[in-house]
């Protein structure tokens, strides 16, 4: 008779104490669900930092201070640069999204032999796997880039708010794809990519929301901020286009 | 009807004792149940209406990735500079009293050799300094286990100098963000206590895994940025017997 009681107090407990529960703002960050010809975003690839950041209230709040906006589709992933960390240590691997700009927001240089066409943005890809039969700088990261894009695939509308690159603090000991000079290298904050999900967008759900943050979820900001407002990709260029911000 | 039932009772107990008191035990756990769920009925509801949000922010580990269950070892990286590293002990040493970890050695060079390697397991928490973008720090891990892909064998603690250097208050926000990720390493999950709406922290004490600039704390100066609340060391607790 005791035992229902405690089970029926720890889920209390549980309950308050928040140690249950999953995301908000319907956006599944992750697992994927495949509806239709569509397969839902996984975007807990990205999600291995869990920065300490003070999110702001808005995407035009974040286009403020980010000096590169812009919106496009997703053109594909390939190897970052491998660095150094410490003698004998791992490296850290990097991996670059692609992105094809479909709507220069902010800081896109849209004309000339520079024009920007091709957003590249520099993310962290995750651990290395130990492997005791090989020297540390040369375990391979756990994730490939066809993680990458069967998470994030070829063709999903995207937005980025991010600053240009600033050159890697530890030394390169594989350079990965060699970039053209003309090429913008850019690192987003962690609110700083935006996706849109098809299985949402198929889903049709009763709020109509189809973003998906990718580094961290948009609601971290709060269910009450700006971010909860745009349903999709044509909402937020709207948003920021109405804000101002349009090149 | 009352007196008549009183009545009914009266002679039952007198003429059977024993199935009396079992009877009325049975019915006052019926109605103990009754109360406990409806009460775990209104306070999940309470807890689900109120703060959807703290909701998300307490799986333990957070990312999934198990730290080891042995010392939490610790090293600094060459980029951390000497602003960074006098934050650095305070808060090992905080962790280390504050939880059953049985030890926070330091490493002078960091390493990922094992103890059958070197005779001391591999360095747990590597400490970073760099300019990131828009974050005062992250702590990923960067070596998995071989064995067990849910067991992470160490994580590099990057804390963004710039940011904190250009904060209000960046003493406070050194001593909560070197907290803030140090935790991370041993699990602890990070909370949205600044946005709107704010999220409750777990255990409902502010500490220092909330998320964010300490300006947006009631008391940014207060001892919440360098301590862990219960809740979140009853996770260290359970996890380092």
């Amino acid at each position: 008779m005791k035992r229902p009681i405690a089970a029926l107090a720890l889920v209390s407990a549980l309950a308050l104490s928040g140690c249950t529960g999953d995301e908000t703002f319907g956006n599944p960050a992750t697992g994927q669900i495949t509806r239709g010809n569509y397969k839902a975003l996984d975007v807990s690839i990205l999600r291995v930092a869990e920065s300490d950041f003070q999110p702001l209230s808005s995407p035009e709040a974040l286009a403020k201070v980010q000096p590169i906006v812009a919106a496009g589709v997703v053109d594909g992933w390939q190897e970052g640069p491998a660095l150094a960390t410490y003698p004998n240590g791992p490296l850290e691997h990097r991996v670059v999204l692609r992105i094809k700009v479909t709507h220069p927001l902010k800081g896109i240089d849209t004309e000339g032999a520079n024009s920007n066409s091709m957003i590249y943005v520099d993310l962290f890809r995750g651990a290395v796997v130990r492997d005791d039969s090989k020297k540390p700088e040369e375990w391979l990261p756990k994730r490939s880039l066809e993680d990458f894009e069967s998470s994030i695939p070829t063709g999903t509308k995207a937005m980025v708010f991010a600053a240009n690159h600033l050159p890697y603090e530890g030394s390169v000991i594989k350079p990965g794809v060699t970039l053209s000079d003309e090429a913008v290298l850019t690192s987003p904050p962690p609110q700083g990519l935006v996706f849109e999900d098809q299985t949402l967008v198929q889903q049709k759900s009763s709020d109509g929301r189809a973003l998906v943050g990718g580094i961290e979820p948009l609601d971290v900001a709060g269910t009450g901020s700006g971010w909860a407002e745009p349903k999709n990709m044509d909402d937020l260029i709207s948003r920021l286009k109405s804000n101002g911000f349009s090149d | 009807m009352i007196n008549e039932e009183g009545s009914r009772r009266e002679t039952e107990r007198r003429a059977f004792p024993s199935v009396f008191i079992r009877k009325e035990k049975m019915i006052i756990r019926k109605w103990r149940i009754v109360v406990i769920a409806s009460l775990s009925a209104i306070l999940t509801a309470i807890a689900a209406t109120v703060s959807p949000v703290s909701l998300m922010a307490n799986t333990w580990p957070f990312d999934g990735m198990y730290p080891d269950k042995s010392t939490h070892s610790w090293c600094y990286h060459s980029s951390a500079g000497s602003t960074l590293r006098s934050y650095i002990p305070g808060a090992m040493n905080y962790l280390y009293n504050s939880t059953t970890i049985p030890g926070i050695p330091q490493h002078a060079t960091c390493d990922t050799q094992n103890s059958n390697q070197d005779g001391d397991p591999a360095t747990d928490v590597v400490w970073r300094q760099g300019n990131l973008n828009g974050q005062f720090g992250t702590a990923p891990c960067f070596v998995e286990t071989a064995s067990n892909s849910t067991h992470c064998d160490q994580r590099q603690i990057t804390i963004g100098v710039n940011n904190i250097e250009n904060s209000d208050y960046p003493h406070q926000q050194y001593i909560k963000t070197v907290c803030h990720e140090l935790g991370h390493t041993a699990g602890f999950d990070h909370y949205a206590g600044f946005a709107n709406p704010p999220a409750i922290p777990p255990g409902g004490v502010l500490d220092c895994m909330v998320s964010g600039d300490v300006k947006y704390a009631s008391n940014p100066t207060g001892s919440w940025i360098w301590q862990y609340n219960s809740h979140h060391l009853s996770h260290a607790n359970s996890w380092w017997p």
